[in-house]
């Protein structure tokens, strides 16, 4: 499932209380420029996210708000509250054994800065798999 | 009380484990004294939300240096991270537990628990 910029992929309600993996490319170039993953707006678990950063030749890091509504995110200045590491030129999942916990949507970015600081997207594009239950 | 401790280097092959019990905002730097990779990181938190804050950093500063990985942890909410090859850090591995997000200067945590299993290299 390809997205765009500032796009919203809404996972069908018949579906939304089973586990959920889809694609999206996911990137940032702007303050508001993220991807959110509307299953609703009761929060959610996450079981596992597998970053793929095979295209770029700098270290990336995905960038998780908790957070509901497109453009409540402003990059660089709204501190994440998930942040993972994917080293340049490779491919890494992280999986969360009892599921990390999320509060009303779910939003990511990738940029090439840890923590809340950085505005800068990588060069190529990063696809990111995720799986995670709606409440 | 924080209660930190590292098992010692053998050899380089060796896996080392990082205990960080009751972590705080000032949490173990430089927990390894070299470059490596982590693989496991069990996050055990028996009070508020909090965030693990790890850095590939060998003295980091909370609300300053900006964590190369935040884990997010739910009120008395437990879980395991794995990662599948290992996530490598350059130059030094270190860890601060706060109860803000995105690496921001914030109240300690009160009761999170932490664990890494750390090896010398990524296994691809």
């Amino acid at each position: 499932m390809a997205g765009a910029k500032d796009s919203v992929v809404t996972i069908p309600a018949a579906v939304a209380d089973t586990l959920v993996k889809f694609s999206q490319a996911v990137w940032d170039e702007d303050a508001d420029d993220t991807t959110t993953i509307d299953s609703g707006t009761s929060g959610g678990t996450l079981y596992a996210i597998e970053i793929d950063n095979s295209a770029n030749s700098v270290d990336v890091y995905l960038k998780g708000w908790f957070i509901a509504g497109v453009g409540t995110v402003n990059i660089g200045t709204t501190a994440p509250n998930l942040v993972l590491k994917c080293a340049s030129g490779t491919k890494t999942q992280y999986t969360f054994s009892n599921g990390v916990k999320y509060t009303l949507q779910f939003r990511v970015a990738v940029l090439t800065t840890g923590g809340t600081a950085g505005t800068t997207a990588p060069d190529s594009t990063v696809y990111a798999n995720f799986l995670f239950t709606a409440d | 009380m924080p209660t930190y401790s590292t098992s010692p280097f053998v050899t380089d092959l060796q896996s080392t484990l990082v205990v960080a019990d009751d972590i705080d905002e000032d949490g173990i730097t430089d927990a390894t004294g070299r470059a490596g990779a982590f693989f496991v990181v069990h996050i055990i938190n028996g009070s508020d939300d909090a965030y693990l804050n790890i850095y590939d950093n060998g003295n980091p500063t909370l609300g300053t240096t900006e964590p190369d990985w935040i884990f997010p942890v739910q009120e008395n909410n437990t879980y395991v991270v794995y990662i599948d090859s290992g996530v490598a850090f350059g130059s030094a591995l270190s860890l601060i537990g706060n109860q803000s997000a995105g690496g921001s200067a914030g109240a300690a945590p009160t009761n999170l628990d932490v664990r890494v299993m750390v090896s010398d290299t990524v296994r691809a």
